[in-house]
């Protein structure tokens, strides 16, 4: 079975640590979300995952043994993200050719009706597609190459809409077709959300929640009413944001313990809802509380800083 | 319906032969400036030929001096710039998408330039061989420059045998240069400004440990031991491109 | 409860998870005679491609329904719907579903100032009215 391990990785460019003492265990086969703010560590980490970089701290093992350098790693796995550089003197058709030629499971018919079906014409450069496009081919190559570790960095990046909803279907066939540990990053998950069997959430360059997708969703609550009554059911609750609707009624966002229940008093004209995978996300990884709200409000009343 | 993917085994060697087949397909650029160099050289050679004639009487001595140096010295600048572009960081980085360990891409890289050196070589002294018999296209009769015991093959033999021993050795410099500067453009100058103060310290010294080193490479009356030091040379600055960049960072 | 939304779609932020949606909609199907009794009904990687979800989640959706015995598991054939599925799913509807929303329609009758004999007047109304 596949494995993706970082001990205690830790990555420090020339003066600035990008990556500190990050501990994550993914196995199996199965699609993982690897989600964080822009900065928080997310492609160093993926970077660190496909052997490009060398860890300075700590261990990043795949295929039994360290990733960096490894052969045996570079040829089952496959990193595709906004500035990977093919060579750019190759047509995409070329580039095609190349990777049937370094990755067996390559499935270069299916690769080829695929880049047919979004127009990429497989005479043109890499270099001269526009950035949705660039994605668009990589996604496809990265899919196609079908490498039991799979990478994408960002993979849906300005595309459009249907386009995106597209290649959403295709990352799910392709995992159905061909099941493999599938790694996506990214800070905006709209659409591939319910794709994520985990995820696992990074902070300021640590691991700050590892956990099915679903069982993770499920802790975060939206409880809206009388602002009061909202008050006493949140009391004791971890309250990630609060914030006034009408004139004495409160929507409050909670985040649970794992393996809790909410019990919300019927009869006080509470309302509970869960939140999308996205949103859970943004309330656990936002700002301080009061969001941005808070800053215009503070700013308005003149508190200083 | 879904059939689970195993882990693809491949050989180093495996992965270098492809190493070369991809910069043979990925980078024609290589390849076609060499070309277009050696053809560059040869229309320079036949248009800037210098002409004498003497008329003795009814004798007409005709003297032709066709110069095909600037064959060889352009095929030696391309045997020089050639692999900083193929270690150039763009190149380290689209290689890396492959199925590639550091080992194996440097290997294949080399194989690829020894392969590419040795064409250039031959067709550089294809070259040069051709502008000096372009008269013989002509009608009048041609006096030739004496060959040396073994004609002109021998002649063509050894030309191409110095060459090739020259272009590896510009070709593994510039491996190791373009190497270096992959890693850090700081270290690269560093290197060459302590190198300038060693010799400035040594003086005459210096010079002279650089001469006698030039000596031993290339002071050989035989071209043979000239091209079998000079490809032990150019391996060792491989190596040392190899080894130093063992650790290189891919996207960093 | 697949009340909002086209019914092949997720609603992510309605408070039953993904997996009971699915199973919900397996459910309805097996009410409506979609699936019949001994029939087979979708496996996960149909329910995925159909949903757009993940394959795991549809099969904790089937396994959900598999523990609350509507469905059985063949080795290697798929889920089948078990005999007297149907009345199963009705009899738990009964019992969870349905109490839950008559204590939401409770809770909303009283927030608008709506007497309990107004409430049972307006249920009755709207029987009458399907009939």
């Amino acid at each position: 079975m596949i494995q993706l391990e970082f001990e205690k990785a830790e990555k420090r460019f020339q003066g600035k640590t990008a990556l500190r003492d990050l501990t994550l265990s993914l196995e199996g086969e199965k699609i993982v979300g690897l989600l964080g703010r822009n900065g928080a560590g997310k492609t160093t980490a993926m970077k660190l995952a496909a052997g490009f970089l060398k860890p300075t701290g700590g261990d990043v093992r795949a295929f039994g043994g360290p990733v960096f350098n490894s052969l045996l790693a570079s040829a089952n796995t496959i990193y595709l993200s906004e500035d990977t550089r093919f060579p750019y003197t190759l047509t995409l058709g070329g580039i095609i050719d190349e990777l049937a030629r370094a990755y067996p499971n390559f499935d270069r018919g299916l690769a080829t009706r695929l880049m047919d079906y979004f127009t990429l014409p497989s005479f043109m450069k890499h270099a001269s597609l526009s950035k949705g496009m660039r994605n668009t081919f990589n996604l496809i190559a990265g899919l196609t190459a079908r490498c039991p570790l799979t990478l994408l960095d960002e993979p849906l990046n300005g595309m459009d809409a249907a386009v995106r909803k597209d290649l959403t279907s295709v990352l799910l066939k392709e995992f159905i077709e061909a099941p493999r540990l599938i790694v996506v990053s990214g800070h905006q998950l709209q659409g591939l959300e319910d794709l994520f069997e985990e995820v696992a959430i990074i902070d300021k360059g640590r691991l700050l929640i590892h956990e099915e997708a679903d069982a993770f969703k499920e802790r975060f609550k939206r409880i809206s009413g009388k602002a009061d009554a909202v008050g006493a059911a949140t009391e004791g609750l971890r309250v990630l944001s609060r914030r006034q609707s009408l004139p004495g009624m409160e929507e409050t966002v909670i985040e649970m313990e794992p393996g809790t229940a909410l019990f919300a008093p019927s009869g006080a004209g509470l309302t509970v809802s869960s939140l999308s995978l996205n949103d859970a996300y943004i309330a656990l990884t936002g700002g301080m509380e009061g969001g941005i709200d808070r800053v215009y409000a503070d700013t308005a009343r003149k508190v200083k800083p | 319906m879904s059939t689970l993917i195993q882990p693809a085994r491949l050989s180093r060697k495996d992965a270098a032969v492809r190493q070369i087949t991809r910069n043979l397909a990925s980078r024609p650029g290589i390849v076609g400036s060499l070309l277009a160099l050696q053809l560059a050289g040869m229309l320079f050679s036949i248009s800037s030929s210098d002409d004498s004639s003497n008329a003795f009487g009814n004798l007409n001595i005709h003297i032709q001096n066709f110069n095909s140096d600037i064959i060889i010295v352009l095929t030696l600048a391309w045997a020089f710039l050639a692999p900083l572009y193929l270690t150039g960081r763009d190149s380290f980085e689209s290689d890396m998408v492959f199925a590639n360990d550091r080992l194996t891409r440097h290997f294949g890289n080399i194989g690829y330039l020894a392969l590419i050196v040795l064409a250039g070589s031959l067709t550089a002294v294809l070259a040069c061989l051709t502008v000096l018999l372009i008269p013989l296209l002509g009608s009048r009769e041609v006096l030739l420059p004496e060959f040396g015991p073994w004609g002109l093959s021998g002649h063509a033999l050894i030309m191409f045998t110095v060459l090739l021993s020259y272009a590896l050795l510009a070709a593994g410099l510039g491996y190791l240069i373009g190497t270096l500067l992959g890693l850090s453009r700081l270290l690269v100058i560093g290197l060459f400004l302590l190198g300038l103060i060693f010799l400035g310290v040594l003086d005459d010294t210096g010079w002279h440990l650089l001469g006698r080193f030039a000596h031993f490479l290339f002071g050989n009356e035989q071209a043979a031991l000239l091209l079998i030091k000079a490809a032990g040379a150019s391996a060792i600055l491989f190596a040392i491109a190899v080894i130093s960049s063992n650790r290189q960072e891919a996207g960093a | 409860m697949q009340k909002e939304g086209s019914p092949l779609k997720i609603n992510p932020e309605s408070s039953s998870p993904i997996y009971r949606q699915v199973a919900d909609w397996i459910e309805e199907g097996i009410i409506a005679g979609s699936f019949p009794e001994n029939g087979k009904v979708y496996s996960q990687y149909q329910l995925a491609e159909l949903y757009g979800i993940n394959p795991a989640t549809a099969a904790k959706g089937l396994n959900l329904l598999s523990e609350e015995k509507i469905l059985y598991k063949k080795r290697g054939l798929g889920m089948f719907v078990a005999e007297g599925a149907k009345e199963t799913i009705m009899k738990k509807r009964r019992s969870g579903t349905l109490l839950d929303m008559i204590r939401e329609t409770v809770t909303e009758s009283r927030l608008l100032g709506i007497t309990d004999e107004e409430l049972i007047e307006l249920i009755k109304e709207e029987m009458e009215g399907m009939e």
